[in-house]
């Protein structure tokens, strides 16, 4: 009995601290419709930034309370708003999905370079020196009083500025009806302003109360959010009473876990996982949603053409060729990622840029075909490849499976869920014996060693001819993704992530079609990740885990995942410009862990993604087959050069970008004149009746330009 | 080309002259004027260059058939939708891109179709929200309660709660209670039982005494008529007729029925 | 026997009523009209009948069986297609992928003569989109638009055909050609159901219409029966407002 109440108070507590952090996540959803993944994340900062003034600096407890939580984090909150999330408006749910995903990279970022991860920062709890009260058979101490005594001003504050507050009760009216609120006059924009504010300093209230129980790390006290994700999603994100029962509900599992849970190394992940699982529950048992009919948003992606296609894949086995023949060992084996990395990222490309739907798992995926290929692929025989397509496309199906039936935010957040079990329990498992039939083993609680691979009897071990192999490999993948594309099941998804409902009207299989799609995904990020596991030679969970497969996710996107080139510039701008740029210079070399999360930010205001760009600003140089063929030849010139050791690698690499730019300009330079000659609408206004005839279209656009009321203008002729 | 945000100045001064033109002012003639009016929904156009006045202190019935586009011209006018062309004037001030916010609090009021109330909050909380334009929380729910005493019993009841004539009557308190220049109305009779719909035409007559200028949007022509000093017939997105009430009542049954 | 029939359909959502007992029927070459004033339950009908809603009461039979219970894709599979009013078009794909994508579903459930593409460019033609093929859809204005949405639903080979303001964004052209195209269409053998707001449209093209208001039937018969029906006059004018309580 003493052990179960004292389990309780642990429990309750802990749901004390879930259900602050969960009603300021809930509190900005509705009211902004941003799902904020960076929620915990800002929780974190503000228990960074309080250890610092207090533990660090010494200022007294109240001061550097009030100064995080009464001025910082709500003007973090409102600087959110105003810079990022106003932009946010009319862009489709994965924008701001990989937006909010951003802000939380970028803040784990920020935090690990302000405060170095491998200092040790002890925080003392709440008044820890006190005496705990005794309460009957068991004590309660003052930290988990205090924690609890906030919980329940938090909700009572809460209640008070919802319902007794005109801006309280603009907000829920906002909720209500965003037309009708701007009809009776209140401000949208400030009712946002304000519940941001107070949603960051809720989020800093739980970082602060949470961090002396757990160690002070940046991402594990911002995953803390998924337990606070379960907590509202019992509220399904809305409703504030249920988010508290919510809270409770994964709080006191957490306690009883803990105190009742049997010691065995197949069960201690499980308590850790405990409140992930609970969220996948909660999001399965969610009565299912409507059909959603089409979603309209600012992103366009072009069908690619063959042509195009076989250029990029030729491009990559070239460019696997010339880094193989060119690179250092020791480079090599640092830009080698590139290509292994680069098809996880291309098995986004159908799930997201084709489908619309969400997965956050791909790298976890990967994990799964790089243990395959640790365990069947011994010798480097490559038919552990295939199996590892199979086994992870088969957990891709499974995971989809009950996954289906969400979209948008909640199969984010089924997936995220998914991969951060993996991650706390799955992966490490000791070897696990199934009714002594068979054998089933992830990571064994280590790491586990690789061989290269051996394809009839030749050996890819060195780095050289690994990395050409891997381009080969990778120029494959996209082939296939652009074929995909191309068939009718492409055109399925294609559509399907315009339409559901028109889909169904016509007669095609939703459910089939997703989980196909989930399963041919998980399948390529499976092979992507048994081809890094043998690049690596040593896998570890550390890996494949749920943060680092984040930046995969968000450059691919930021990249426009709805091509294949979104998958290079992921890898590319991940594993070869930011090692590179650290490399040049080692001074700013620390602040490039923020730039993938600034990266992603950048989605906001540009949705199409980078690559759109580049193809367009190429355009010219593109359709004229003679620059092409003259830009491939110089290419191979200076390669030729390189390899005669007349050039070095720095020279070379500046003209191989050099290059296509120049001839790109002067392919533009060379059309340009032809196309002045068209009498079009690109003559500036005022000097047109001057370089050609003045028309009536003009004296309109002139009259529009200067905001002349046209009316008038008749009137008066 | 669509017409930028007006600035922030001629919003002010936008927001005084609604007042004024209201209080008989100055030599405004009209308090809204919609000129060419194109506005559609992502592709789909609705209106196709609408012309509608509505003079001081009268009351304009807009009638016409559902899709003709009605709705979206109030939306228009009060700021919720911008026009692809043409000129939102309210008061002689040209106000396209102004929020619907700060017209609002200038003197416009929209009731929208469907019931124009916030369903999950109380009433008393539906009646603060009208305080933001401006006046205080007990005029208003003196005002409200005093014209429809049934919400005075209801006022800690949830507002989706109430019956339909009810919510109605709550959303129309708005209408009266922050005691606008400019009234926009949209199908208030919508669902409604007709003794209801007659009971918020009367309602609607008396505010329309009190020199409040008054749009209102009806399919329901026969109930509107006895309001309006003015009508016009919207079909398909452009305005196909207007005249006095009774000129029109007799093109009615064409417009709908396609006679 | 009707193609669709539609019995005592009752469809509620928070407290409201929006389709109260309707029952209709749809025959086979002929083209019926539903109208009713706004809000009157015309689009919830639709989405019923092809299976985006739920019932709460009532049951929809597709050429005498009974599908109230399937989902939308089995509907269609039992030649069931429908337009949308607010154009529900695949906007990464072109006219043509549009169709494609219909065509490629029908025969993932039915061995069609021909190839795929043939059956494509056949449709287009029906419709009056081949000049068009390559376009995107999002370029289309919307009378065009709303002929992409035909031609992808006959891509199924519907036996009933449920359009939702087919003729909204079209002008007086474009309409007097869409009523010639429903004549045919319905003359093919389809039952066609028309909701549309351009009365003028509904009294040419269909043979039998049926009024709706609150969410019933107030009234069904020929275009010009309906034109002088008293309850009908009272919907949509609001005269004798006693008449229909």
């Amino acid at each position: 009995m003493d052990k179960f109440l004292t389990f309780t108070i642990v429990g309750l507590s802990t749901a004390a601290i879930y259900s602050v952090i969960a009603s300021g996540l809930v509190l900005t959803y509705t009211t902004t419709g941003v799902f904020n993944f960076a929620h915990g994340a800002a929780g974190m900062l503000a228990a960074f930034c309080y250890w610092q003034f207090h533990f660090d600096w010494g200022w007294p407890t109240p001061v550097a309370l009030v100064v995080v939580l009464l001025v910082l984090a709500p003007l973090f909150g409102v600087l959110l708003e105003m810079v990022i999330m106003r932009n946010l408006e009319g862009t489709s749910e994965t924008t701001r999905l990989v937006v909010s995903i951003s802000l939380l990279v970028a803040m784990i970022g920020l935090s690990v370079l302000i405060w170095k991860p491998d200092e040790s920062r002890p925080m003392a709890r709440f008044f820890q020196s006190s005496a705990p009260i005794s309460v009957g058979p068991t004590t309660i101490t003052w930290h988990q009083m205090v924690t609890l005594l906030t919980a329940v001003a938090v909700a009572l504050g809460l209640w008070l500025v919802l319902t007794r507050m005109r801006v309280g009760i603009a907000m829920r009216a906002a909720v209500d009806d965003r037309n009708l609120t701007m009809l009776t006059g209140a401000r949208p924009r400030r009712v946002q302003m304000l519940a941001w504010a107070i949603g960051t300093a809720l989020a800093g209230i739980g970082g602060i109360l949470i961090a002396p129980g757990l160690v002070l790390d940046a991402s594990s006290l911002s995953l803390v959010i998924v337990s606070a994700y379960a907590a509202a999603i019992f509220g399904r994100l809305r409703s504030l009473p249920m988010t508290f029962v919510g809270a409770v509900v994964v709080g006191c599992a957490e306690g009883y876990l803990q105190g009742y849970l049997p010691q065995s190394p197949f069960l201690t992940g499980l308590r850790t996982a405990a409140s992930v699982l609970i969220l996948f529950v909660v999001l399965l048992v969610l009565p299912n949603p409507r059909l959603r009919g089409r979603i309209r948003s600012r992103e366009f992606f072009p069908a690619p053409t063959w042509k195009g296609a076989l250029g990029f894949a030729a491009a990559m086995v070239a460019g696997g060729v010339i880094l193989a023949t060119t690179l250092s060992r020791p480079d090599l084996i640092t830009y080698g990622q590139v290509f292994s990395l680069g098809i996880v990222a291309l098995s986004l490309v159908p799930l997201i840029g084709f489908a619309g739907q969400v997965s956050l798992c791909q790298l976890s995926f990967a994990g799964i075909g790089a243990v395959v290929m640790a365990h069947l692929g011994g010798g480097g025989n490559p038919l552990a490849l295939l199996w590892a397509a199979l086994i992870a496309g088969g957990v891709g199906a499974l995971v989809a499976l009950p996954a289906l039936r969400l979209s948008g935010i909640y199969l984010a957040l089924a997936t995220a869920s998914f991969a951060i079990v993996l991650d706390r329990w799955l992966f490490l498992l000791p070897r696990l014996s199934v009714f002594g039939l068979f054998e089933v083993s992830t990571f064994n609680q280590g790491s586990l060693s690789v061989d290269s691979l051996t394809i009839f009897g030749a050996s890819f071990a060195d780095p050289g001819r690994q990395m050409i192999l891997m381009s080969v490999l990778f120029a494959l993948a996209a082939l296939l993704v652009v074929w995909v594309r191309r068939s009718a099941f492409g055109r399925i998804l294609v559509a399907m992530k315009d339409s559901e409902a028109a889909c169904a009207t016509l007669g095609i299989d939703l459910f089939g079609t997703k989980l196909a799609v989930f399963a041919l995904s998980a399948a390529l990020a499976g092979v992507g990740g048994a081809l890094y596991a043998t690049q690596l030679g040593s896998i570890s969970p550390g890996n494949f885990d749920f943060v680092t497969g984040l930046p995969v996710f968000m450059m691919t996107v930021v990249g426009g995942v709805g091509m294949v080139g979104a998958a290079l510039f992921c890898t590319v701008s991940l594993y070869a410009v930011l090692p590179l740029y650290s490399a040049l210079l080692p001074s700013i070399a620390r602040y490039a862990v923020v730039l993938p999360g600034l990266a992603g930010l950048s989605l906001a205001r540009n949705p199409g993604g980078a690559v759109q760009d580049v193809r367009e600003g190429f355009l010219p140089l593109r359709t004229s087959p003679p620059a092409i063929g003259a830009t491939v030849g110089i290419v191979a010139g200076l390669y030729l050069l390189r390899m005669l050791d007349v050039l070095g690698n720095w020279p070379f690499a500046v003209l191989l970008i050099v290059v296509p730019m120049a001839a790109n300009a002067a392919v533009q330079g060379l059309s340009r004149p032809e196309k002045a000659e068209e009498p079009g609408a690109d003559v500036p206004l005022e000097w047109r009746g001057i370089v050609r005839p003045w028309t009536e279209a003009d004296r309109i656009e002139l009259d529009q330009a200067l905001g002349v009321n046209e009316v008038e203008i008749h009137g008066a002729t | 080309m669509t017409p930028g945000p007006a600035s922030g100045t001629a919003v002010a001064a936008g927001a005084r002259t609604v007042d004024r033109a209201a209080a008989g002012d100055g030599a405004v003639e009209n308090l809204l004027e919609l000129r060419s009016i194109r506005a559609g929904y992502d592709r789909i156009d609705v209106l196709f260059g609408v012309d509608l006045e509505v003079p001081r202190g009268s009351v304009v019935a807009l009638l016409g058939p559902n899709g003709a586009g009605k709705s979206t011209l109030l939306r228009v006018a009060a700021g919720l939708h911008l026009p692809s062309s043409g000129d939102v004037v309210v008061a002689g001030r040209r106000v396209n891109g102004v929020p619907a916010a700060d017209l609002a609090r200038a003197g416009l009021c929209l009731i929208p179709e469907g019931r124009g109330v916030f369903p999950n909050l109380t009433v008393r909380e539906n009646l603060r929200m009208m305080t933001h334009v401006g006046c205080g929380f007990d005029e208003v729910e003196e005002e409200a309660y005093h014209r429809f005493p049934r919400l005075r019993e209801r006022r800690r009841q949830t507002a989706g709660t109430l019956s339909g004539g009810e919510q109605q009557m709550l959303a129309m308190a708005r209408g009266l209670a922050t005691r606008p220049a400019l009234l926009l109305l949209d199908e208030l009779s919508m669902g409604l039982a007709p003794i209801i719909v007659e009971e918020l035409y009367a309602l609607v007559a008396q505010i329309a005494q009190a020199g409040v200028s008054i749009l209102v949007v009806e399919q329901f022509a026969g109930v509107v008529l006895g309001v309006a000093d003015q009508a016009a017939i919207m079909i398909n997105g452009r305005v196909a007729r207007t005249g006095s009430p009774s000129e029109l009542e007799t093109e009615l049954s064409g417009a709908y029925l396609g006679a | 026997m009707a193609r669709l029939e539609v019995r005592d359909l009752t469809v509620r959502y928070g407290g409201h009523v929006a389709v109260d007992g309707v029952s209709l029927d749809a025959e086979a070459g002929r083209v019926t009209g539903l109208i009713g004033p706004n809000g009157a339950g015309k689009t919830t009908l639709f989405n019923v009948v092809s299976g985006l809603l739920p019932t709460q009461r009532g049951k929809i039979f597709l050429d005498g069986r009974d599908v109230t219970r399937m989902n939308p894709s089995r509907r269609a599979r039992r030649g069931l297609a429908r337009t949308f009013q607010r154009l529900e078009l695949f906007s990464m794909l072109s006219v043509r992928d549009n169709v494609r994508v219909a065509v490629d579903s029908r025969r993932s459930w039915s061995r069609d003569p021909g190839t795929a593409a043939d059956a494509t460019e056949e449709l287009m033609g029906r419709v009056g989109l081949t000049e068009l093929a390559d376009e995107r859809v999002d370029a289309l204005p919307t009378g065009q638009a709303r002929l992409v949405e035909l031609g992808r639903a006959l891509a199924t080979r519907p036996t009933v055909l449920l359009l939702d303001e087919p003729a909204s964004g079209q002008d007086d052209q474009e309409t007097r050609a869409f009523g010639g195209l429903l004549g045919e269409i319905a003359a093919s053998g389809v039952a066609v159901v028309l909701v549309e707001h351009d009365v003028g449209l509904v009294m040419r093209a269909c043979d039998h219409v049926y009024v709706l208001d609150f969410g019933r039937v107030i009234a069904s018969g020929t275009p010009e029966e309906i034109r002088h029906d008293e309850a009908v006059l009272a919907a949509y004018l609001g005269t004798g407002v006693g008449v229909r309580t």
